[in-house]
């Protein structure tokens, strides 16, 4: 194991693998960070080249565009509250008030830091998983994933803050218009009107620039000032402190990153609800969240950045042990590796272990590099939050259009952004919580899915699997575990105050 | 002999005039072109076979197209396929610089009159297909069932796993199911891998899939292969061939599912092309299968490439739109969640000789029912009445699901 460990090291460090993986960090960084290119797109151009290249050059030139991506996903989530892509959603949260407060550089550090110690907690998982990565795999079917997506929807209430009636009726609303498209599991038509364009439901990245992007827009608009109206202040300052905040959370971190690889595990849930889930988690265990949390808390930024980038370890679980692709974005990875004679299953752990290896690294390595990279120009990112409306909006609004549209090269995604950017808007005056709408959306057809097929192997009787029953009693303990706290702790100040 | 001079004369310019012509007209379509962009449509999103299909064939067709235009690759994911195939009927450019990758599936999803259809594969240009495909259905290592016929004449029901209706896996599980094999079809494995990971958990049993898709996995988990649809394969020799055990009307389903096979991954440009440019596409497209560059690509990513003719294509499509009503209904039918067949369900009659709360539980002929107010359907005299409406002492027929309390049907005199 030690050899496989040193043999995979060596090849993502021999000089032409290594400078493949700078070339794929600085595309990830750069045109994957902005809305519209995902980094399947990136991914789909640069197959190719990859007919030309041994094992360890295609893995370090095409996962490392996967690799690091969340990094830089999150400059626009802080500076315009646009996401640069699925997982970085719940980094506006508190990013972009953050970056209207003043302090993006602190924001954009924070995040950038946290993301590197993410992702090598989730390198690090993924080598321990490594003797029991099948039979873990093996032991999660249907009715355990079932439960496993439950106890995200247990999230709903916590990032509902405190409006807890609202938030479930936002998630509620989410889950309907999850409904609308082909059901995959009967083949039955909801809620499509005979409309081609509803067959497929409603996308995520559409919905999600409408209701958090289109909002701040209209208020810049209206309120006529640049995001941030605070003097920015000493940039160099507010980076050190976001690097310094990331270490001061290490907990935090630790937690959030465990949250990550759980969710990464999970076929189908993968990038989008990492961050949220993360977010939740975090807002209900740190002290005084409920206060800060979506006012520019810096630990918001911390929590979600770490999750999303530690998920890539624990999503190449799934992958490597039995080729079931955690995304589609691995799907589409891993349909390239084949060209060099990279399959997963069994193999990845016998024969290729240093194959396996080498994606560890990487992710660890790509990691610390992209992250250094990405603070580098951290100052200049910043600078971004003082141009004036007149030519941020345009700017701005053209990214969102261009985000909705470029997924799937339709004209009606840009439609469905405009409707939720108006909903978002009267949501966003009116006091109602937005994340429970996305997890509505995301979580709805996967607990769908996973419940029909188990009650369709088991019957009722799946609730009764001990995987179940484990997982059910995790789901109790975070359900009740804000009520306990908030009885333990006021029951201390009692005794402070008395 | 003036005469005879005269007609060779004749016959040499007309030779000479019609050669002229096919050099103006390669040199109209190398002018039209040159500096063009030339798309190529992809009927999914990134990643999978038909993008791979695409892209190889977008970076080796453009160097045989006189004027070598540029090929970019659009994604155009939707509706298993009917967005990008509706694009290209109703607004792609018909000039010949729009090219897309269509399902196979299409002439079926036209024949049958999925919803948002709005394309006709007669009108639209094929320029051949890239691949022929093989289904094969697998079973589990250690299953009991072994053959083809085993599974016929199979008393222990054989659970199939699968994505869901309008999928391979899906459909051919619903064949056998329809033809009578005692097989069960559980859906929602989304994927292949899936699937066989299923196998191996011993969630299911069997499951269908190409057989690209299956290789490693027989390979890797012994699945055994027991009957194939579509190309034959030299490495599926001895494996017979789906038709082998079905009734005359499986069979003509079994023909319908296998006639896309042939066109694998079908390529097509618009309506009303011109001639000669839908000529030289046509060429280029076979020229980038054959060139033995994209070969090589194909080869290292395991993916077989099989030149077939436009032709063979415009068959396959018309095949299957003239496919009869009764095989379409088939179709149909197997896409559907199946409905319960009250004549095959056991059956108790007698006196009602319990009610409990109000009807929600009634003993007949000494057994115990649970009624349900929604899924239960009840029947006094032939009326179709609420469960309140049972009272000891009528005399019933209860109808239910083996292995389960809940009646599905009580009909009472």
């Amino acid at each position: 194991m030690l050899d496989a460990a040193i043999d995979g090291l060596l090849g993502i460090l021999e000089w032409r693998a290594f400078l493949l993986m700078i070339v794929g960090i600085i595309v990830s960084s750069t045109l994957v960070a902005m809305p519209g290119i995902g980094s399947k797109t990136a991914i789909a151009l640069m197959l190719p080249v990859a007919f030309v290249l041994n094992q360890f050059e295609a893995i370090c030139l095409i996962m490392s565009v996967w690799a690091v991506s969340n990094t830089a996903n999150s400059i626009t989530s802080i500076l315009f509250s646009v996401p640069g892509g699925g997982g970085s959603q719940a980094t506006i949260m508190d990013g972009y008030p953050m970056a209207r407060k003043g302090e993006a550089a602190r924001a954009l550090a924070a995040a950038f830091t946290s993301s590197a110690i993410g992702g090598i907690i989730g390198a690090i998982a993924l080598f321990l998983a490594i003797p029991i990565l099948r039979p873990l795999v093996l032991i999660l079917g249907p009715p355990e994933f079932f439960m496993l997506v439950m106890v995200g929807v247990a999230m709903v209430g916590t990032l509902s803050g405190k409006a807890p009636v609202k938030g479930i009726i936002v998630g509620g609303l989410g889950i309907l218009v999850s409904l609308v498209g082909v059901h995959i599991s009967t083949g039955i038509y909801r809620f499509t009107f005979d409309q081609i364009y509803l067959v497929d439901g409603l996308k995520l990245i559409p919905v999600t620039i409408g209701l958090f992007a289109i909002p701040e827009l209209i208020y810049m608009a209206v309120k006529g000032t640049g995001i941030s109206d605070v003097p920015l202040g000493d940039l160099t300052k507010g980076r050190r402190q976001g690097i310094k905040d990331a270490f001061i959370h290490w907990w935090l971190i630790f937690r959030s990153s465990l949250i990550g690889i759980w969710v990464g595990i999970i076929p189908g849930l993968g990038s989008s609800v990492a961050d949220w889930f993360a977010y939740g988690s975090a807002k209900q265990t740190c002290s005084g969240a409920s206060e800060t949390f979506g006012k520019g808390d810096v630990r918001g930024v911390i929590a979600v950045d770490a999750a999303t980038n530690a998920k890539e370890g624990g999503s190449l679980i799934p992958t490597l042990a039995f080729g079931i692709p955690g995304s589609s974005t691995l799907a589409l990875i891993f349909g390239g590796l084949i060209i060099v004679g990279i399959s997963p299953g069994k193999n990845m752990l016998t024969t290729d272990l240093h194959l396996t290896f080498s994606m560890i690294w990487l992710l660890i390595v790509g990691s610390v590099i992209t992250s250094i990279l990405c603070l580098a120009f951290t100052r200049q990112l910043a600078l971004a939050t003082t141009i004036r409306p007149m030519v941020l909006i345009p700017i701005v609004l053209s990214m969102a259009v261009i985000g909705s549209f470029a997924a799937s090269s339709r004209f009606e995604d840009v439609i469905i952004m405009a409707v939720f950017g108006l909903i978002g808007y009267f949501m966003r005056f009116a006091g109602w919580p937005r994340p429970p709408f996305l997890l509505g959306l995301v979580l709805g057809p996967i607990a769908e899915r996973y419940l029909w097929t188990s009650i369709q192997l088991f019957g009722g009787e799946f609730l009764l699997r001990p995987g179940v029953i484990t997982i059910f009693l995790i789901l109790v303990i975070i359900l009740i575990y804000p009520l306990i706290s908030r009885k333990f702790f006021s029951g201390k100040k009692n005794v402070v105050s008395g | 002999m003036t005469r005879k001079i005269g007609l060779g004369f004749l016959s040499i310019c007309l030779t000479v005039v019609s050669a002229m012509n096919i050099s103006t007209e390669a040199a109209s379509v190398e002018k039209f072109y040159k500096g063009k962009k030339v798309k190529m449509i992809v009927r999914s999103a990134p990643g999978g076979g038909y993008d791979f299909y695409a892209r190889l064939i977008a970076r080796h067709m453009a160097k045989h197209i006189p004027g070598n235009p540029k090929m970019i690759v659009v994604n155009m994911p939707g509706a298993g396929g009917i967005v990008a195939a509706n694009y290209m009927m109703l607004r792609a450019k018909q000039d010949g610089t729009e090219l897309a990758i269509l399902s196979r599936e299409a002439p079926i999803s036209q024949r049958s009159k999925d919803v948002g259809v709005k394309f006709d594969l007669l009108k639209l240009n094929p320029l051949g297909s890239a691949a022929s495909s093989t289904f094969i259905v697998t079973l589990a290592k250690n299953h009991p069932v072994k053959t083809y016929k085993q599974l016929r004449n199979s008393k222990k029901q054989v659970l199939f796993g699968a994505s869901g209706p309008g999928a391979g896996s899906y459909t051919y599980a619903a064949l056998l199911k329809q033809d009578g094999f005692n097989v069960k079809i559980i859906s929602g494995f989304i994927g292949g891998a899936s699937r066989f990971l299923a196998i191996e958990r011993g969630n299911v049993h069997a499951t269908a899939n190409s057989y690209e898709s299956t290789a490693k996995a027989i390979e890797e988990l012994g699945l055994v292969p027991i009957l194939y649809s579509g190309a034959k394969r030299s490495e599926l020799a001895g494996v017979p061939h789906i038709s082998e055990q079905l009734s005359a009307k499986g069979r003509q389903f079994a023909a319908l599912m296998a006639a896309p096979l042939a066109a694998g991954r079908p390529f097509y440009t618009t309506p009303n092309v011109p001639a000669d440019r839908l000529a030289v596409l046509r060429a280029a497209f076979k020229s980038a299968i054959e060139d033995p560059a994209a070969r090589l690509e194909a080869k290292k990513s395991k993916r077989n490439v099989t030149w077939t003719s436009a032709q063979t294509v415009e068959k396959v499509n018309r095949e299957v739109l003239d496919a009869s009503d009764a095989v379409i209904a088939l179709y149909k039918e197997s896409q559907k969640k199946p409905k319960l067949d009250y004549t095959k369900l056991p059956s108790v009659a007698g006196k009602i000789s319990d009610v409990k709360k109000k009807g929600k539980s009634i003993v007949v002929g000494g057994k115990k029912f649970k009624i349900s107010g929604k899924r239960t359907k009840v029947y006094v005299a032939g009326k179709k009445v609420k469960r309140k409406a049972l009272k000891v002492g009528m005399n019933c027929k209860v109808m239910y699901q083996k292995g389960k309390k809940e009646a599905v049907k009580v009909d009472c005199k």
